[in-house]
């Protein structure tokens, strides 16, 4: 009961973060004085080039419509005279949102997913509970965060980017 | 009206269409709101000169409005038959919302043409006037006179669907003639339920739908002017609806429905038909009791007389010409399980054996409207049994 309780309590105090960091919402750059931090949305445009080649472009999300792939572009950089180490960055699957198989990305980096938002794995070891409650592979759509684990120590003035995309549902 | 016993059916199947899932039933909406703020927010951890550190940054933008629908006719990928001079004959249609949002439609039918089930082409138009639109009221099955009265449809939710009957009267026409009518759907706002929503007649993307009469004539819409908003961080609304997919298929202009002007529509067919429907059967009985069919052995014919349609019938005379290589029974025709007379004897009865004098009698022919005397009325069946020797 004591664990439960814990749970609830940690529970609400996520909610309301999150709450709190929605009202904020406009906000995409922060900083704390040691790491200066963005995180920017781009929709990605199909044309074909003169040649006939595929072309992506990344716009402003001004008109974003179900179906429409939106890329996630986030950047981290060291502002001190100090290396950063340990640096783990967690990304709740945004509402309306499906992650895009294979798209996350980042230089010297670990990824790792969740469906739970609690226990994070690659995405080949990553299950779930199908029918009659038997362990199978999560699907892409199944997932709820993602991790990347930088595994290197970032030195004064450098940046680390990590990106991934996501479908509108 | 002389009817002959030769049954003949006409089954004309439409252009390939794509398999929808019709149903009023509630299913789960896959899509997200139009209108909701997409908010994501990154976290991030770490440790400088050995003290932990944490930050996030949230962005977000707002998920656009997208509607998308679409009108299929429903009635088995056929022509519906119908008789001359038919009251409430019925065309069904299915609409279907596939955008993001929960919306209203308004609905109307309209004559068009070509018949997109093949030939016979478009020959006839229903009675001036006599065309209506109702939405099934999901209380019974089945178009219902006393139940399904709106002419609007309300607050359809994302990837549902929902039924709707076109409702017309006949002119007097001829077997075989044609009349396509096609249901055009305009999307309007949903939000209220029970109210008819505003018609949306243009988008953010410079699209607009045409003016148009709806509700069973209630309800006038103007033309949308066209206006370019594409690109604010508030909701935008585009028309993403596919354009009518057969020349048939007609916006409220009447010209051929295009993509993304906030209408979609779809073409039903009448076609009219006998509005008496015969069925003839046999059954083989030899002389040792069993069914096989060798000389001497007798073929008992059925043949069932539907009146169909809501019209009665005056002078239905049916006429079957007895087989080669047989003989027939004398007095062995039943009506309705009595006996008849193959005399020429009306008003005893009205029934005849011709050439029954004379020999071989060469048909049997069954008055149903003794003399005039009477009209067959509609929803009724007459049996005409009678019985041949092989010879």
């Amino acid at each position: 009961m004591k664990i439960l309780k814990v749970n609830i309590l940690h529970n609400f105090l996520s909610v309301l973060l999150i709450c709190l960091t929605s009202l904020l919402a406009v906000e995409a750059n922060a900083e704390d004085g040691a790491v200066s931090f963005s995180n920017n949305a781009f929709k990605q445009v199909i044309s074909k080039n003169s040649d006939g080649t595929v072309k992506y472009d990344y716009v402003e999300p001004k008109l974003v419509l179900p179906d429409d792939v939106i890329l996630y572009e986030i950047i981290f950089e060291n502002i001190t005279q100090q290396d950063i180490s340990n640096i783990v960055v967690n990304n709740p699957i945004a509402n309306n949102s499906t992650y895009r198989e294979s798209s996350a990305s980042g230089d010297s980096t670990e990824i790792t997913f969740s469906v739970d938002g609690e226990n994070f794995s690659s995405a080949e070891t990553l299950t779930v509970k199908g029918a009659a409650g038997v362990a199978i592979k999560a699907k892409p759509e199944n997932y709820t965060a993602i991790r990347w684990v930088y595994k290197k120590t970032l030195k004064p003035g450098d940046k680390g980017k990590v990106t991934y995309k996501t479908t509108i549902k | 009206m002389l009817i002959t016993a030769v049954n003949k059916k006409i089954v004309y199947h439409k252009k390939s269409l794509p398999v929808f899932i019709l149903s009023l039933c509630f299913t789960s909406n896959v899509f997200a709101a139009a209108g909701d703020l997409i908010s994501n927010t990154v976290f991030i951890t770490y440790d400088v000169s050995g003290l932990p550190g944490t930050v996030n940054a949230t962005t977000s933008f707002t998920e656009d409005r997208r509607i998308n629908f679409l009108v299929t006719e429903s009635n088995g990928g056929a022509v519906v038959p119908v008789i001359s001079d038919m009251t409430a004959a019925v065309l069904q249609f299915t609409v279907t919302n596939m955008g993001n949002d929960t919306h209203d439609f308004l609905v109307t039918a309209v004559n068009t043409a070509p018949n997109p089930f093949g030939l016979p082409a478009d020959s006839f138009d229903p009675l001036p006037g006599s065309i209506q639109v109702f939405v099934e009221s999901g209380l019974t099955p089945g178009y219902q006179v006393a139940q399904d009265v709106v002419a609007f449809i309300d607050e359809l939710a994302t990837n549902t669907s929902q039924l709707v009957y076109v409702v017309t009267d006949m002119p007097t026409v001829v077997a075989d003639d044609v009349a396509a009518i096609a249901l055009i759907t305009q999307v309007a706002e949903g939000g209220t339920a029970s109210v008819e929503g505003a018609a949306i007649n243009a988008d953010d993307n410079s699209r607009i739908s045409p003016a148009g009469t709806y509700s069973n004539g209630a309800t006038s819409v103007v033309a949308g002017s066209a206006s370019s908003n594409p690109d604010t961080s508030a909701m935008e609304t585009v028309f993403n609806d596919p354009a009518g997919a057969a020349p048939e298929d007609v916006a409220t202009d009447l010209s051929q429905d295009v993509t993304g002007n906030g209408q979609h529509s779809d073409t039903g067919v009448f076609q009219v038909t006998s509005p008496v429907n015969l069925t003839k059967s046999m059954t083989v009985i030899d002389t040792l009791g069993g069914t096989d069919p060798h000389p001497g052995a007798t073929i008992r014919y059925q043949i069932d007389v539907d009146v169909v349609g809501n019209s009665a019938i005056d002078n239905l005379l049916i006429s079957d010409l007895i087989p080669a290589d047989t003989t027939y029974t004398d007095d062995s025709i039943l009506l309705n399980g009595v006996v008849q007379t193959d005399a020429d004897d009306a008003p005893t009865d009205f029934t005849r054996a011709i050439d029954i004098l004379s020999k071989p009698v060469v048909s049997i022919e069954v008055d149903l409207s003794q003399g005039g005397a009477v009209s067959v009325t509609p929803g009724s069946t007459n049996t005409i049994i009678f019985e041949v020797t092989i010879n």
